[in-house]
């Protein structure tokens, strides 16, 4: 069987990269069009590198026992979901200082968002319950 | 929970860190262990029972007690 290449992704995310940048280049959309898509572009672009990296330097033995440790799986896992808390406060900080503001879009998206986050968990929280 | 990780670590004559590279996992999980920090997994228990040749109750020792004050 022929072995899956677990970088593709990380290369077909360059490859879309790359195409959106072209296309701020070659067209000429209005400038909000162009803000979208440089917004959208960035984040595939630094996770696609970061991963590509990351795969690259989990060849490294050490670093591989570094990251895979026990240990530090927990600690990362348990920071996670303290940062989460703290995310979740400055969200609500965020949307009340909106709604004091009367900003009634930047309130309502960080409203959503804040709303949002219990029912990712419980989603996340379901799909992991039914893999363990 | 209690274990005897150092003690027998130490009647092998053997660093952390080569203990870390045995049981791949870094130095700093074989010195919480030692230090009662933290517990391993059960992988992780089993591959330093194996290590050491001895079952894994001997190696680590539950004690109810201790654990429901820490509960507590």
């Amino acid at each position: 069987m022929k072995k899956k290449n677990k970088n593709l992704i990380w290369y077909i995310g360059f490859g879309i990269a790359f195409a959106l940048i072209l296309l701020l280049f070659l067209t000429d959309f209005p400038d909000n069009v162009d803000t979208g898509i440089m917004l959208f572009t960035i984040p595939i672009l630094s996770v696609s590198y970061t991963m590509l990296m990351f795969n690259k330097m989990m060849r490294d033995h050490d670093f591989k026992v570094e990251v895979m440790d026990e240990r530090n799986i927990a600690i990362k896992e348990k920071a996670g979901s303290v940062a989460n808390y703290a995310t979740m406060f400055l969200l609500a900080c965020a949307t009340a200082l909106f709604v004091a503001l009367k900003y009634t879009l930047p309130a309502i998206v960080t409203g959503v968002i804040y709303v949002c986050n219990p029912l990712i968990i419980i989603v996340i929280t379901n799909k992991i319950e039914k893999k363990m | 929970m209690k274990n005897r990780l150092e003690e027998l670590r130490k009647q092998r004559g053997i660093k952390q860190e080569e203990l870390a590279a045995i049981l791949e996992v870094s130095r700093q999980t074989i010195g919480s262990l030692e230090n009662g920090r933290y517990n391993p997994s059960i992988l992780l228990a089993f591959k330093i029972a194996r290590f050491f040749d001895m079952p894994i109750e001997d190696i680590f020792i539950y004690e109810e007690e201790t654990e429901r004050e820490k509960e507590e």
